[in-house]
C-alpha cells in the first residue's frame, strides 16, 4: 500500500466523490418540459469529474505527478496541527453552552500556550476576546452567542 | 454571585407563582404576578436578508412595539438566512416556549414551504402573536406592452397558450403560487421563469426578456411611479389602494382566493397565554404609532394588525387554500 | 455643461461639514466591514439602514453608498496579508497580492490597489454623472441568454489561466461547479444534494468556502512551515518601483474599462470583472511568467476593475431604478424609505439630491485614498506581528466572521471542514482559486441556461439568434480553438512557462 502515493489516493477519493454525486443525480429528473431538468448539470459534471479523476489516477501511478507530498507532518508539527484543529472544533462545540467570551478566551489561551508566559497569555486572550465582543456586538450589532449571563 | 442569586430566587418565585396560578382559577392577583415578563431582552429572528421587505417591516414594527413592553425590556432582531426562511423557522420551532425567542415569518416560510415537505414544522406548529403587515402580489407588464388592461391580457393568453412568460422571485415563491392559481382557475397556460429574487425578475422584464412578472406591491412601486411598468391585476387577498384601476381578482374572478405576502410574529408552540397577551398588547399599541405608519407609508405599505386569534385563522385558511392549489397546479404531490 | 454646473452645486451640499462627516463615517465603516472576514457591504449597509431613518435623505444616502464603495477598498487587505479573500471580487488578488506580501511588498500591493481603486472608482462616478443613462439602457439588453454566454466566457478565461497542471485545475473547477449545485435550484425548485440537512437547502455561502479553503487551510499549513521561524521580510516602501509604474498604470486603465463595462450590466458580478481583468493583464504582459509570483499588474488590474465595477453598478440603480446586486438592493430600499424613487425621473425631480450624492462619491473616494495610502503601511506592519500571536487572532476573527454571515454555528463548522479540505488539496498541489471562482459562476450558468430555454421559442437557437449572446459565444469558441491550436504548436514549452492559478 505504501507504494501508492498520496496523489493516487486523492484521485481515488475524488473518484468516489464523483460517483456519489453521480448516483445522487439519478434521483433528480434529467429532463423537464423545458428540455434539461435539475438532474442534467449534476450528471454531466459528475461524469466529467469521474473521467478527470481516472486520468489523474493513471497519471499519478505512472509517477508523472512528480514529487510525492507527505500529507501529514510528523512529531512536533503534527502535534501543533492537531492542537489547532482541536481548538477549532472545541470552540465550535463549546460556544452554544458557555457563550462567545468564555469559548473565545479558552480558544486563544490554548493556542497561545507554550508561546507566552501564562499571565501574559491570559491578558492577551482576555483583551482580544473582549475587544472582539465589543466590536461585533456593540459596534456592528452582530449578536454573538452569549451564555446565560449575557456575555 | 449576585446575578446568580437573583436568577435563582426569581426562578423560585416564578415556580411558586405559577403553581399558585395553576391551583386557583385566574384571579386578578395571579394575572398580575404572571405579568412579570419580560425580564430580559427578547430575541427575534428574521428568515430573510437584512434590508429586504420582511426585514424592514419587522425591524420598524419591533422598534415601535418595544416602547410598549413592560419592565423597559426590548426585542433584539437578527437575521438567520437559509432555505427560503425555513432554517430560521425550524429554529423557532425547536425553541423553549418561554417567550424569549420569537420569530418573524412571512407567507413564504410559514405557509408555502411546508407544502413541499422539506420542513420539520407545519404551519400550525406555532403560537401566533400578531400580524404586522400584509401586502398583495401584483401582475405587472412593461408600460409599452400591448395589453392595457387585464381583460386584453386575458384574451391574449387564452388565444396564445404557453406564449406569455412571467418571472418571479423563484419557484415555489408565493408569487409563483399566486400566478399558477390564476392559471388553474381561468384555465389558461403561462410560462414561469424563476429568478433569484424579485429584483432580477424586474430587471429581466425591463429588458424585455420576459413578458410579465409577479412582484410584491412595494417592489413594483418605484417603477410604476416612474411609468416604466403597469400593474395589470391584483393577485393578492387584500386591496391595493395605489392601483385602483387594476382589478382585484379575488373579487372579480370566481374561485380565485388571492395570495398576499404577509409578515407576522410567532412564538413556539405552548408559549403561555399570558406571555402572548403581553406581546400582543405591545404590538397592538406599537402598530398604531403614527411614526411607524409614516415610515411604512414611505415604503408603500401600512400596518395591518391582527391579534393572535385572528392571525391563527388567517394562517389556517391560507395554509388550506395553498395546499389545495399547489396540488392542483402540480407544484406538489 | 449643464451637468457640470449641477455637479458643482452638488459639491456645495456634499461639502457641508455634516455631510462630510457622514461620508467619512460611511467609508470608514465600509473599510471595516470589508476588512472583517465574513461581513460584507450588504451586511454593513443593512445594519446601518435603520440608523439613517432620522437623517436627511441626502446624508443617509451619502453614508450608505460610502459603505458600499468603501468595502471594496477594505476587501483587498485580507487577500494580500493573509491570503484570504474577504469578498468574491478579491479572490484573484490573493494570487499575486499575497506573493508580494511574502516578498515584503505588502505595502506596495495595498498602495497600488488603493491608487487603482481610486482611479477606477472616480472614473466610474464620472461615467455615472455624464454618460450613465444611455449606457444603462443598452445594458438592459443583457437577458438570461446573454448572461449565460458571459458566464461561459468567464469560465473559459479561467481555464485559459490554468497552466502546467491543467488536469488538476480542471478537477478543481468541476468540484467548484458541483458545490454550487447544492441547495434549491431557483428554476425548478428542486432541492439538490442537501442530504436532508435544512442548512444545506440554500447551498453553501461563498464567504464560508473562501475563508475555509484559503484562510483556515493556510493556518493549518503554517503548523509546520513556520516551525523553523521563517524570516519576515522587511517592508520595502509603499510605492511601486520606477519601472513598475508604467505597466501598473496601464493595467489600471484597462481594469477601469473592464470594470466599468461589466458594472453597467445589472446582474453581472464583480468576480467576472476581476477575473476578466486578471486574464487580460496576463495576455498583455510581456513576460507572463511573472504572474503568480508577485506581479504588480495582477493586483492593480483586478482591484481597479472591482472598484470601477461597484461605481458603475450604481448607474442602473440611479438611472433605471434597478438594483444590480444585493448591496445595491439595500440602497434601493434606502432610497424608497427616504421618499425617493430611483429612475429617470430622479435626475429631474431631485437633481440636487442626485448631484450631491455623486459629488460625495468623489469626496469619499478621495478620503479613501488618503486613508488607505498611509494605512497600507499600517496594515503591512501586521505582517510583522509574530506569527505565533497572529495566527490565533486570524483564526478567531475568521470564526466570528463565518458566524456573522448567517448568525449560525453551522457555517463555522462548514468553514472548518473546508479548511481541512483545503489543507490536503494544497499539499497535493491542487489549485484552489478555480474552486471558488467556478463556485460563484456555477449557479448563474445553470439558472441563466434554464431561464433562456424557458423564454426561448425555438430551443437552443436562442443563444445564436440574439446578437450579443452569439458574439460572446463566438469569442468563447475562438478562445477554445486558439488555445488548442497554440497548445499543439508550442506544447510543453508554452505550458511550462505558464502560471498556475
Amino acid at each position: 500500500m505504501r507504494n501508492l502515493n498520496a496523489q493516487t489516493w486523492a484521485g481515488v477519493i475524488i473518484l468516489l466523490f464523483g460517483v456519489l454525486i453521480l448516483i445522487q443525480s439519478f434521483f433528480y429528473s434529467y429532463s423537464s418540459n423545458l428540455g434539461p431538468g435539475p438532474g442534467m448539470f449534476p450528471l454531466w459534471l459528475s461524469g466529467i469529474l469521474i473521467l478527470l479523476s481516472i486520468m489523474h489516477i493513471v497519471k499519478s501511478i505512472k509517477k508523472e505527478g512528480g514529487k510525492l507530498p507527505r500529507l501529514l507532518p510528523k512529531g512536533n508539527d503534527l502535534r501543533k496541527l492537531l492542537k489547532i484543529l482541536s481548538a477549532l472544533v472545541g470552540f465550535t462545540l463549546l460556544i452554544p453552552f458557555v457563550g462567545f467570551t468564555i469559548a473565545g478566551f479558552i480558544f486563544l489561551f490554548i493556542l497561545l500556550s507554550g508561546e507566552y508566559k501564562w499571565y501574559s497569555n491570559a491578558m492577551i486572550s482576555i483583551g482580544v476576546t473582549a475587544l472582539m465582543f465589543w466590536v461585533f456586538n456593540g459596534l456592528l450589532s452582530v449578536p454573538l452567542p452569549v451564555n446565560y449571563f449575557g456575555f | 454571585m449576585k446575578i446568580g442569586r437573583r436568577v435563582l430566587s426569581s426562578i423560585a418565585l416564578l415556580a411558586f407563582v405559577s403553581s399558585i396560578s395553576v391551583g386557583c382559577a385566574k384571579t386578578n392577583t395571579s394575572a398580575k404576578a404572571e405579568m412579570d415578563y419580560p425580564k430580559k431582552p427578547i430575541e427575534m429572528t428574521v428568515g430573510f436578508a437584512a434590508g429586504g421587505m420582511a426585514d424592514i417591516v419587522t425591524r420598524l414594527s419591533v422598534e415601535a412595539a418595544g416602547k410598549h413592553l413592560p419592565n423597559k425590556q426590548s426585542i433584539v432582531v437578527s437575521n438567520k438566512l437559509g432555505a427560503s426562511g425555513s432554517v430560521q423557522l425550524a429554529e423557532v420551532f425547536q425553541q423553549k416556549p418561554d417567550g424569549y425567542k420569537l420569530g418573524s415569518v412571512t407567507t413564504g416560510n410559514l405557509i408555502i414551504q411546508p407544502n413541499f415537505g422539506n420542513t420539520p414544522y407545519k404551519s400550525n406548529d406555532f403560537e401566533p402573536v400578531a400580524l404586522l403587515n400584509t401586502a398583495p402580489n401584483v401582475l405587472v407588464v412593461k408600460s409599452d406592452a400591448p395589453w392595457k388592461t387585464y381583460k386584453e391580457w386575458l384574451e391574449y393568453v387564452k388565444k396564445n397558450p404557453s406564449k406569455f412568460t412571467y418571472g418571479t422571485a423563484g419557484t415555489g415563491d408565493t408569487k409563483h403560487v399566486a400566478m399558477e392559481t390564476l392559471n388553474v382557475t381561468k384555465n389558461i397556460k403561462t410560462k414561469h421563469v424563476g429568478f433569484e429574487g424579485s429584483a432580477q425578475s424586474i430587471t429581466a422584464l425591463m429588458g424585455g426578456h420576459i413578458m410579465g412578472a409577479v412582484v410584491g406591491l412595494q417592489e413594483a412601486m418605484p417603477l410604476t411611479q416612474s411609468g416604466k411598468i403597469r400593474v395589470l391585476a391584483n393577485l393578492g387577498s387584500s386591496k391595493a389602494d395605489a392601483y385602483k384601476d387594476a382589478p382585484f381578482l379575488k373579487e372579480t374572478e370566481q374561485g380565485f382566493p388571492g395570495f398576499d405576502t404577509f409578515t407576522g410574529i410567532l412564538a413556539p408552540k405552548n408559549t403561555p397565554k399570558e406571555v402572548i397577551k403581553i406581546l400582543d398588547e405591545a404590538f397592538k399599541k406599537g402598530l398604531k404609532d403614527p411614526k411607524l405608519i409614516e415610515e411604512l407609508k414611505k415604503i408603500g405599505t401600512e400596518p395591518t394588525y391582527a391579534g393572535p386569534e385572528e392571525f391563527k385563522k388567517i394562517i389556517k385558511t391560507s395554509a388550506k387554500t395553498s395546499e389545495e392549489i399547489m396540488k392542483k397546479a402540480g407544484l406538489t404531490k | 455643461m449643464n451637468s457640470l454646473i449641477q455637479l458643482l452645486n452638488g459639491f456645495e451640499t456634499a461639502l457641508t461639514w455634516w455631510n462630510l462627516l457622514y461620508c467619512l463615517i460611511g467609508v470608514s465603516i465600509g473599510m471595516l466591514v470589508g476588512v472583517m472576514p465574513g461581513l460584507g457591504p450588504t451586511a454593513g449597509t443593512a445594519i446601518l439602514l435603520p440608523i439613517t431613518f432620522g437623517l436627511e435623505p441626502v446624508s443617509a444616502i451619502i453614508m450608505l453608498s460610502g459603505i458600499f464603495y468603501g468595502a471594496m477598498y477594505g476587501g483587498t487587505v485580507t487577500s494580500v496579508l493573509i491570503n484570504t479573500p474577504g469578498e468574491a471580487a478579491s479572490v484573484i488578488t490573493c494570487i499575486d497580492g499575497h506573493q508580494m506580501a511574502k516578498q515584503g511588498r505588502a505595502g506596495t500591493a495595498l498602495g497600488i490597489a488603493a491608487i487603482g481603486s481610486f482611479i477606477g472608482g472616480t472614473f466610474a462616478i464620472i461615467g455615472l454623472a455624464f454618460i450613465g443613462p444611455p449606457l444603462a439602457n443598452f445594458a438592459l439588453k443583457f437577458g438570461p441568454p446573454e448572461f449565460f454566454a458571459l458566464m461561459l466566457l468567464g469560465l473559459m478565461m479561467l481555464l485559459g489561466l490554468m497552466g502546467q497542471s491543467l488536469l488538476k485545475g480542471l478537477i478543481a473547477a468541476v468540484i467548484g461547479l458541483i458545490l454550487s449545485m447544492v441547495g434549491m435550484d431557483p428554476v425548478s425548485g428542486t432541492v439538490r444534494f442537501s442530504f436532508h440537512q435544512l442548512e444545506l437547502m440554500n447551498g453553501f455561502d461563498f464567504v464560508i468556502i473562501a475563508m475555509g479553503l484559503f484562510g483556515v487551510s493556510e493556518i493549518l499549513m503554517g503548523a509546520e512551515n513556520r516551525s523553523d521561524s521563517e524570516k519576515i521580510p522587511k517592508i520595502k516602501g509603499l510605492l511601486p518601483k520606477k519601472d513598475e509604474w508604467g505597466p501598473a498604470l496601464k493595467s489600471i486603465a484597462r481594469g477601469t474599462g473592464i470594470g466599468f463595462f461589466l458594472g453597467l450590466i445589472p446582474g453581472a458580478n464583480a468576480v467576472i470583472a476581476s477575473l476578466v481583468s486578471y486574464s487580460a493583464e496576463k495576455k498583455f504582459a510581456k513576460n507572463p511568467s511573472r504572474f503568480g509570483k508577485g506581479a504588480i499588474e495582477g493586483v492593480a488590474g483586478p482591484e481597479t476593475a472591482n472598484n470601477a465595477y461597484s461605481g458603475a453598478a450604481l448607474i442602473p440603480l440611479f438611472t433605471l431604478g434597478l438594483p444590480s446586486s444585493p448591496t445595491v438592493a439595500v440602497l434601493l430600499g434606502a432610497f424608497i424609505m427616504h421618499g425617493l424613487t430611483p429612475g429617470p425621473a430622479l435626475f429631474q425631480d431631485n437633481a440636487n439630491f442626485v448631484w450631491a450624492v455623486i459629488a460625495s462619491m468623489f469626496i469619499g473616494n478621495l478620503l479613501l485614498l488618503v486613508m488607505n495610502l498611509p494605512l497600507a503601511g499600517v496594515w503591512a506592519k501586521i505582517a510583522l506581528i509574530p506569527y505565533k500571536l497572529l495566527f490565533p487572532l486570524i483564526l478567531i476573527l475568521s470564526m466570528v466572521g463565518a458566524y456573522s454571515v448567517n448568525n449560525s454555528l453551522w457555517d463555522v463548522g462548514t468553514m472548518i471542514v473546508f479548511g481541512v479540505l483545503g489543507y490536503f488539496l494544497k499539499k497535493l498541489d491542487f489549485p484552489l482559486a478555480p474552486i471558488v471562482l467556478t463556485f460563484v459562476l456555477g449557479k448563474s450558468i445553470e439558472s441563466s441556461f434554464l431561464q433562456s430555454l424557458t423564454i426561448s421559442q425555438d430551443g437552443f437557437f436562442i443563444f445564436f439568434t440574439r446578437p450579443i449572446s452569439s458574439v460572446l459565444i463566438m469569442i468563447t469558441l475562438l478562445i477554445i480553438i486558439l488555445s488548442i491550436f497554440s497548445g499543439i504548436k508550442k506544447k510543453r514549452s508554452y505550458l511550462a512557462n505558464d502560471v498556475e492559478i
